[in-house]
């Protein structure tokens, strides 16, 4: 998983009864897309991330969680 | 003039194609170079026997792949061919790695014949050399993107 980053498209989507195909295809990327974000192997551009807040009519932040950088380990 | 936007799913099968294609060349040039160095072919009959065998489904795959490539044409794929560049963006971060780690292999296959070069300058031309490199490069490409294509498909 990448580090500090959290999603919550799983859990939107099982709000809307959305397969992940049904999602790619409403914001036009592919399946695997969209399952490798959802499970944090992925980190999606800031074009995908507006348009999953869009589709889903909520703000990114809503959607994506990032942790502070101070709450991470001490940068070099 | 409108253009034809390639959706993700063709761009996916597209690259698996290409992952798979790129597999089956790079094992027959692989045994093509392989038999220049070793003249695998003239050994005794059971490394012979696997050689032509390996050899001969390489030549199918290989074969049969090129033919299935005719599936894409008349698509309009050609900024994923000139460019090597894809829409999506989980099989551009895919193809990305798989560019970098065969870099990364034909630098260090160039490091060793660098170094190492003297001792085998003998029994190996540039013919051959140019052989494995190219092998090496299908090779990694193939194998990065087919496996990171199908590494999440438990998701």
């Amino acid at each position: 998983m990448v580090d500090g980053l959290k999603n919550v498209i799983a859990l939107k989507r099982a709000e809307k009864g959305m397969s992940q195909q049904a999602l790619a295809t409403a914001i036009g990327v592919s399946r695997k897309t969209i399952s490798t974000i959802e499970t944090g192997r992925f980190t999606p551009s800031v074009i995908i991330a507006l348009n999953l807040a869009a589709f889903f009519e909520v703000k990114v932040e809503e959607i994506f969680e990032v942790t502070p950088v101070s709450e991470k380990k001490t940068l070099i | 003039m409108m253009s034809k936007v390639i959706s993700p799913e063709v761009e996916h099968n597209y690259m698996l194609h290409n992952g798979k294609l790129s597999i089956a060349l790079g094992l027959c040039l692989s045994i093509v170079s392989l038999d220049e160095v070793f003249l695998l072919s003239e050994k005794a009959t059971v490394i012979s026997g696997s050689f032509f065998a390996v050899a001969v489904i390489s030549v199918f795959a290989t074969g049969y792949f090129l033919i299935k490539s005719s599936r894409f044409a008349g698509l309009s794929l050609y900024k994923n061919i000139w460019t090597s560049t894809y829409n999506d963006e989980f099989l551009n971060t895919v193809n990305l790695v798989a560019h970098k780690l065969t870099a990364m292999s034909l630098t260090a296959a160039a490091l060793a014949a660098m170094v190492f070069g003297n001792y085998f300058a003998e029994i190996i031309t540039i013919k051959t050399f140019g052989k494995g490199m190219l092998a090496l490069s299908f090779l990694s490409y193939g194998f990065v993107t087919f496996l990171k294509l199908n590494q999440y498909d438990e998701d």
